[in-house]
Order: structure tokens, then C-alpha cells, then sequence
């Protein structure tokens, strides 16, 4: 039953990062709110790979093979695709808040509202 | 070698783009010409494809990194363990698609887009769109098929902010980015769901092994929902007009061959990895159809009458593009919707087919004519250095061609024969009937809506006394736009000179590749 | 509207709750416990294999060489995933540079170090540089480190890469990279195409085989190709056939990269 609370956290977490993804207006913290959304996912891929008592799946400095358990190693490679590209997507809406910041000074996506249609 | 050729058709213009950066600060032209060689060597590999798919109905796989790369599944196992490459008739026929107007795209950005250290940046993005294009519509793994999601989501980001001295377009990168960012996050998740259940990535294999457990309706829900959001369907298409309206013209072209990738991936998971329904307790076929059908109807409808009202020209093709997005939409919903009921199929037979090969066929003639349009788009801003119709009066007089070009694309998209976009209407304003007379008769009447609604565009803009103190960029157009369009224009005639070549050689083997597996 | 958007949320989070109650319970994944019973030491084994995660724990090891399994599926099995993700960093730090080509350009030609003077007077102070510069070389140290060990220990390109650009990082902090930011940027740009260049040139060779194959593991033992036998070992340095190379490639791709984020970043941003 403990073990359940990792698939809560994932909920939660994925719960949490859309509340803040609506109700915030600000640029920098729409990014925040992706962020934790993705860590959501991330946490979801790690607990399905993972088995108690399992080590990283490595055998370098591994136990001896009798008692020897690995949690399963594909989602630990995708989740590591999955960072970098959302390190991507940050890097890259950060660069765009900036950006849109020195040409409109405001983060704030009320202001921002309606700007593109008086062209 | 040629046994290599779907990997091939990926790596080389990846491995352009990653040396384009040195290339570009040697020299421009050998950059151009680099760019343009790799672009059209794809283009011909994917022709000489033509052969062995559309035709011969081969089935192309290939394992990257297999000792035997043509052998999926390796003696012994039941599933495969590396990313499988797969091209079957749909792949190829989208496959195709963006070809075709990537190279157009290429040659009217070569005068367009102006020289300098940037556009080195520019080609190297374009080229992206490309892979990410291509990956996607040949990848037979999930996950795969999210990495190149990615690329084509961020590469379109930047480039729809490429102008980042004007106002807005950083704004609108940043909410495309936003809308890819969200649809991408979800889409894995429905990927997780999957791996969590057959432990495989797969399409094929999950296919094989797929239960219709309450889970996979849910990972159905996270896929599906995701690309039609990427595809700009309604009720999530808020993103569309902003971001084709701020992008560069040829990006906005480039963008709605893009958006069709997404709506491939769509189509393709709902037929290759949730097809098959089990009798009894299996998907509800029906439903999904319906739902697919209600949201092109939908996109077609509000699409056309937010684009009456609008007075920027590329805001209202980008309205336009949602519209059209519908027709695709219904046609391929009201074939899942027949297929699966309870008459033997014969209704599918009967006219469910032509309706998906209405829907299918209207994605490709939807690229070229909208395409054409957006580059017609960027030729009437730049002359006038607004996009707002009311500021733009005369063009005709200084710009026959493109007003030719304009009239072609504009007649297509309201369906007016002997174009491509009459070919492909017909088909589904017949078998719609067949299935629900009203949706037939919404879908003539949007056309209709969407003739006047271009007509609008042609009077204030082409017609009327030539103003030279209203024209801001006199300088004339050069010859890659007018090759370009020129390519455009070609197709669109011929598209709807000589349906049946088009729709024999290349729609069939799609519609086939789809429906077998169902 | 609000409370409308609240109670949507709301339905998701309860839809995706629903969702989780199906799954499978946490710690008992899919495939089989047993995986590693009978193991003999052929390269290829493949009895008590379930599922495609069961065939890497099971095989992963002699087949590719590679103590790490992560880095096994990351750069071997799966090294096509791996190509497009590069790609995606690759595309962020293109876009970066394209959209802040012109703040940059309008401000001009000047470093971007030296600008911080009069924070300390007469510039910054020599305790700050000379413990960044030590500091630096034994960032720069455990990163090659890991970026070298990554098919032995946990570590590999992308995270040895992140680890050197952290380098950068202090540098620009610590007023130590005192080059023209064009130039800098140029030079940094080179090294991280040719990286990319090296990893889809790997993938290139192996096309005698096909795209991205490990086509020097368990060969020639000056190459990369040293076997390994199967259980927890130590492992070698030259085993891993491709693997240690492509993991350089994505290493030198990645600190590159990053660092032009950086660079650019901080350049861009300075002196709003």
C-alpha cells in the first residue's frame, strides 16, 4: 500500500502542474508549472520500472548473482531522452519570455491578451 | 544499399543540418546548394519508393542497429527490441507531402528571407522540420514518434519567432511552444500507459497484443486527444491563427504540412494501434468515429465563420486551414465510424471507403493549394508591409503572376472543378451523403462560405486602381518564389486534370495500408 | 469560469487516478523476476525472457559490452531515440542564437567578462578568479570522467556534458572568459556540429551493417571490442565496441551546446 503513494505523488504532481499551468498569468512561471507536469511523467516511468530491493542496472559493484535484482533499465534511458528534451522546451520558452518581454514589457498574459489582433 | 534507404531518407538531412553551421560561415551559396541537393536527393528516394510501395505493395522495414536490419523480430523472441522503421502506403503518401513542400518552401525562402548570419539558422530549422516530419511518419515506435514530435515542435517554435524585431511573433513561438509542450507531456503520458501494459513501444507489436482494457482507452484518450490538438482541430485550435499569422510565410506553409504530420499520427494510431475491434468487448468503434466526425464538422464550421470576419489576410488562411482540417476529419471519421458496424462491412464497401479516400486525398491537395496560398500571403505583405486587408488595394496590376496564383489557390480551396480541391470534395460530398445527408450539405455549405469568404480577399486586395504611395517594397518577384509557386500551381491543375492517376497510384495503397489493418 | 476550469481539472485528476488503480502495483513491473537464472556466458541467451526489458538485463551485458544497461539501451539499443534527442539540443541552441542574434549584435562588440568591473574595485577580485580557475579544472576533470566511464558507471555523455558546461557557467560568473562572444561563440559552435557530426558519422559506418550498429563490440580488443563475460565485474575501459565513442560524441555535443546557451544567455541578458 505504501508503495502505491508513488503513482499518488505522479497524480498529484501532474494535478498540481496544471492548477498552476490555468490560474498563473505569468510567463516564467507557465514554464514552472510545464516543469512540474514533466516531472510528473518522469516519476511515472520510474515507478514502473521499479522492483523493491532492485539495484540501478549496472553490474559494475553489483551484488553477487544470486541475490542480484535490477529494476528494468528501458524507462531509466527514456526518462533521460525526456529530461533533455524538456531542458530543450525550457531553455527555448525561457528565451521567448525574454524576448517577448523586451518587446511588449509584461510577462503578464492578461496585458499580452489581445495584442496580436491590432497589428 | 538500397536495402538502407528508409534510414537513409532521415540521416541525410539530419546529417546536413548538423554541418550546415560550418558550411554557412564559408560560404552561402555552397550552403544553398548543399541544401538544396539534400532536399531534392530525399525527394527522389521517396519517388523511387513510389515503385515498391504505392504500387507493388511492399511493406518497407528497417531495425536500426540489427545485425540484420530487414528482420523485425529476431529467432527465438516474440517482440522486437529495437526502434523499427516502417513505410507502408500512408507513410509514403505523407511522406510525400512534406517532401514536396519543403522543397517549394526551400526555394521561395532562397529571396524572401533575407541574407546574413541568421538565415544560416533559418535553413538549418527548416531542414529540421523536415526530419521531424519524416521521422514521424515513418517511425513504427511510440516513443520514437514523440522524440520527432519534438524536434518538428521546437524547430516550428523558433522559426515562427524568427522576426523577433516586430512585436508579437516571440509571444506567438512562445504560446506554440506552450500548446507542443502541453500536447507533447500528455502524449507521453498515454506512451506510458502502454509500456506499462505490454512493456514494448512497438505499434505493431502492442497492436498484436492489445487487450482494450480501460487503460488503453485512456492511453487511447492521451494519444489522440494530444495530436488533435497538435493538428488544430476544434475545440483546440485556439493556437492556429496566431501562430500562422505571425510566422514567415513559407513557415506558415511549412507549418500546416506539419500539422498534417500530426494529424497522420492521429489517423495512424487509431487505425494501426487501437484498430481491430474485438467483438463484444472491444473498442466502440462507432463512438470514435463519431467523436472524429463531430470535431470536423465542428473545425469546419467555426473555422469558416471566424474567417469571414477577419481582416488579416493570413489570420483568416489560417482560419481557413482549421476549416479544411474538418473536411479530413470527417471523411476518415465516417469511415472508422462504418467500418465497424454490424452489416458485414458493406456499408464500408458501399461508400466508407471513398469517404476515407475523400479525406485522405483532401490532406494532400489541402498542403499544396494552402500552401500556395500562404506564399501568395507573403508576397501581398511584403508589398504593402501590413497584413490588413483595408490597407491593401491593386495588386493585380503589378503582380500578374501572383495573382494567377492567388486565383488558382483560392478556386481550389472552395472546390471549384477542374482543380484538386473539387477532386478530393467530390469524393466525400458523395459518400457523406450516403452516410448523413445534413453532413454532406454543411460540408458543400462551408465551401460556399469559403469561396465568398476568398472572394472578399481578392477584391480589396488584387482589384481596384493601383496605389503606388500604399506599396512599401516595390522590388519585384524573383525568380525561386516564382519557381516555386509556379510548382504549386502545377500540381493543383494537374491534381484536378487527372484525379484518378493520383488517387490510383498513391491514395488507394494509403487507404489499403490503413484498412488492412483494421 | 474559475470554478468551471477548477472542477475540468479536478475531473482529470480523478481520471487519472482511476487510471493508476489499474496498473500494475508498483514493484512488480511487467516480465520475469528470474531473469538472470541459468545465465551461462554465450552472448545471446534468451530463456527466461518475457518482455523487451528482460532481454537487455538478460543480454545487454555480453551482446554489447557495456556494464551499464541504461547506456547500453541509451546508446545501443535505442541509439536512434538518442540521435533525435541531440537533435532537439542541437535545435535549442541553433534557435537560441538565431533569436538573439540581433539584442546581441545591437550591443555590440564588447566582452563579455570584463563589463562587471566596479562591482570590485580595479576588478574582480584574485581569490574569485583563481578559485574558479582551480574550481574549473576539476569540473572539467570529473566531467571527461564521466563522460569516459559512461558504459561502466552511472554517468555518460549527457550527463558528463551537463557537468563540463557548469564549468562554463563559472566562468562567466567568475569575469574569466574575457573573449570576444561572437568569436567565442563561433569556436563553440564548431566543436558542437562536429560532435553531432561524429555521432551520425558513427552511424554512418556501421550502414555496412546497418544504421547505428555497434559494429565494433566484441571484435578487435584495441578498438573497443574487448568481450565481457556476464555478472557483476569490474568491466574495461575499451570494451563497449561504439558505445564509449558515440557517449564522447553526445559529451562534446552537449558541454558545447550548453555553453553557447550560456554564453548567449548571459550576454543577452546582461545589463537590462
Amino acid at each position: 500500500m505504501t508503495d502505491f503513494f508513488l503513482y499518488v505523488t505522479v497524480v498529484l504532481l501532474i494535478f498540481f502542474g496544471m492548477v498552476a499551468l490555468i490560474y498563473k498569468r505569468n510567463l516564467i512561471k507557465i514554464v514552472i508549472a510545464l516543469n512540474i507536469i514533466e516531472a510528473g511523467i518522469n516519476l511515472l516511468f520510474i515507478a514502473l520500472a521499479y522492483r523493491p530491493n532492485g539495484t540501478a542496472p549496472i553490474f559494475t559493484l553489483a551484488p553477487a548473482l544470486g541475490e542480484l535484482k535490477m529494476v528494468l533499465p528501458t524507462p531509466q534511458a527514456l526518462i533521460l531522452t525526456n529530461i533533455v528534451i524538456g531542458f530543450g522546451t525550457t531553455a527555448l520558452m525561457l528565451t521567448l519570455a525574454i524576448l517577448t518581454y523586451q518587446n511588449n514589457h509584461t510577462l503578464d498574459i492578461r496585458k499580452l491578451r489581445g495584442v496580436e489582433n491590432n497589428d | 544499399m538500397t536495402d538502407h534507404i528508409p534510414v537513409l531518407i532521415i540521416a541525410l538531412p539530419l546529417l546536413t543540418a548538423f554541418i550546415l553551421p560550418i558550411v554557412g560561415m564559408i560560404n552561402t551559396r555552397l550552403r544553398n546548394i548543399l541544401v538544396f541537393l539534400v532536399i531534392a536527393a530525399v525527394n527522389l528516394m521517396l519517388i523511387s519508393l513510389v515503385q515498391r510501395v504505392s504500387i507493388g505493395g511492399e511493406v518497407l522495414h528497417y531495425v536500426v542497429g540489427a545485425a540484420d536490419p530487414l528482420q523485425v523480430i529476431r529467432e527465438g523472441l516474440d517482440f522486437p527490441i529495437r526502434i523499427v522503421l516502417k513505410i507502408d502506403g500512408f507513410s509514403l503518401f505523407m511522406a510525400l507531402i512534406s517532401g514536396v513542400i519543403t522543397f517549394v518552401v526551400f526555394l521561395f525562402s532562397l529571396s524572401y528571407i533575407k541574407e546574413g548570419e541568421r538565415k544560416n539558422y533559418y535553413q538549418l530549422l527548416m531542414l529540421l522540420i523536415f526530419v521531424g516530419m519524416l521521422g514521424m511518419e515513418f517511425t513504427n515506435d511510440l516513443f520514437n514518434f514523440f522524440v520527432f514530435l519534438e524536434i518538428l515542435s521546437i524547430a516550428s517554435a523558433a522559426l515562427v519567432a524568427y522576426r523577433t524585431d516586430r512585436k508579437h511573433p516571440p509571444y506567438a513561438g512562445y504560446k506554440y511552444m506552450l500548446v507542443s509542450a502541453i500536447a507533447t507531456s500528455f502524449l507521453l503520458m498515454g506512451i506510458a500507459l502502454c509500456y506499462a501494459q505490454y512493456g514494448s513501444f512497438n505499434i505493431d507489436y502492442i497492436h498484436g497484443m492489445m487487450k482494450y482494457t480501460l487503460l488503453d482507452k485512456m492511453a487511447l484518450v492521451f494519444m489522440l486527444v494530444p495530436l488533435a490538438m497538435k493538428a488544430g482541430a476544434i475545440p483546440m485550435h485556439m493556437w492556429v491563427p496566431d501562430t500562422y499569422s505571425e510566422a514567415p510565410a513559407p513557415i506558415s506553409a511549412l507549418l500546416k504540412t506539419a500539422s498534417m504530420a500530426s494529424l497522420y499520427g492521429l489517423f495512424r494510431l487509431s487505425f494501426s494501434l487501437f484498430g481491430n475491434p474485438l467483438e463484444g468487448g472491444g473498442m466502440n468503434y462507432h463512438t470514435l468515429g463519431w467523436i472524429i466526425i463531430v470535431m470536423g464538422v465542428l473545425s469546419m464550421f467555426v473555422g469558416v465563420t471566424m474567417a469571414l470576419v477577419q481582416n488579416d489576410v493570413k489570420r483568416l488562411m489560417a482560419y481557413h486551414a482549421v476549416s479544411q482540417t474538418g473536411y479530413m476529419l470527417l471523411g476518415v471519421g465516417v469511415g472508422i465510424a462504418v467500418h465497424a458496424q454490424a452489416d458485414g462491412g458493406s456499408a464500408f464497401k458501399l461508400f466508407g471507403r471513398v469517404a476515407m479516400m475523400g479525406g485522405i486525398f483532401h490532406m494532400m491537395n489541402h498542403a499544396f493549394y494552402k500552401g500556395l496560398l500562404f506564399l501568395t500571403s507573403g508576397v501581398m505583405a511584403r508589398r504593402f508591409g501590413t497584413r490588413d486587408l483595408n490597407r491593401m488595394v491593386g495588386l493585380a496590376h503589378r503582380d500578374t503572376f501572383t495573382t494567377v496564383a492567388f486565383v488558382i489557390g483560392a478556386l481550389a480551396i472552395a472546390g471549384i472543378p477542374p482543380l484538386n480541391g473539387f477532386s478530393s470534395k467530390i469524393l466525400l460530398y458523395e459518400s457523406v451523403y450516403q452516410f448523413s445527408p445534413l453532413l454532406s450539405i454543411i460540408a458543400i455549405f462551408v465551401s460556399v462560405l469559403t469561396l465568398a469568404s476568398f472572394m472578399k480577399v481578392f477584391y480589396s486586395a488584387f482589384m481596384g486602381p493601383e496605389r503606388k504611395d500604399m506599396i512599401i517594397d516595390a522590388t519585384p518577384v524573383s525568380k525561386g518564389m516564382i519557381l516555386g509557386m509556379s510548382i504549386l500551381c502545377v500540381l493543383v491543375v494537374g491534381f484536378g486534370l487527372f484525379p484518378d492517376l493520383v488517387v490510383g497510384t498513391i491514395v488507394e495503397p494509403a487507404i489499403e495500408s490503413l484498412v488492412t489493418i483494421l | 469560469m474559475r470554478l468551471a476550469s477548477f472542477l475540468s481539472l479536478v475531473l482529470i485528476a480523478a481520471f487519472l487516478f482511476v487510471g493508476i488503480l489499474r496498473l500494475h502495483p508498483v514493484g512488480e513491473p511487467l516480465g520475469n523476476p528470474d531473469v538472470f537464472k541459468d545465465r551461462g556466458d554465450a552472448i545471446t541467451d534468451i530463456k527466461n525472457v518475457d518482455t523487451m526489458d528482460d532481454y537487455y538485463l538478460r543480454n545487454g551485458q555480453t551482446e554489447t559490452g557495456s556494464n551499464n544497461l541504461v547506456a547500453s539501451v541509451v546508446f545501443d539499443y535505442r541509439a536512434f531515440d538518442t540521435l533525435g534527442e541531440a537533435t532537439v539540443l542541437f535545435i535549442v541552441v541553433s534557435s537560441i542564437s538565431m533569436l538573439f542574434f540581433t539584442m546581441i549584435k545591437r550591443k555590440g562588440p564588447e566582452t563579455s567578462g570584463v563589463s562587471r568591473i566596479g562591482e570590485f574595485p580595479g576588478g574582480v577580485s584574485r581569490v574569485i578568479t583563481f578559485g574558479s580557475f582551480l574550481l574549473y579544472i576539476l569540473i572539467i576533470t570529473f566531467g571527461i570522467y564521466l563522460v569516459v566511464h559512461g558504459h561502466l558507471s552511472p554517468g555518460g555523455g549527457f550527463q558528463g556534458g551537463a557537468v563540463m558546461a557548469s564549468a562554463t557557467a563559472l566562468l562567466l560568473i567568475s569575469s574569466l572568459m574575457t573573449r570576444n562572444v561572437q568569436k567565442t561563440k563561433k569556436i563553440f559552435s564548431f566543436f558542437e556540429s562536429l560532435g553531432l557530426t561524429l555521432f551520425i558519422g558513427i552511424g554512418f559506418v556501421g550502414i555496412g551493417v546497418s544504421f547505428l550498429s555497434n559494429f565494433l563490440a566484441n571484435g578487435n580488443p584495441l578498438l573497443f571490442g574487448k568481450a565481457i563475460a556476464f555478472g557483476p565485474n569490474p568491466g574495461y575501459l575499451v570494451s563497449a565496441g561504439t558505445l564509449p565513442l558515440l557517449s564522447l560524441a553526445i559529451g562534446m555535443e552537449v558541454f558545447f551546446g550548453l555553453s553557447i546557451i550560456l554564453v548567449t544567455m548571459y550576454h543577452a541578458a546582461k545589463d537590462e
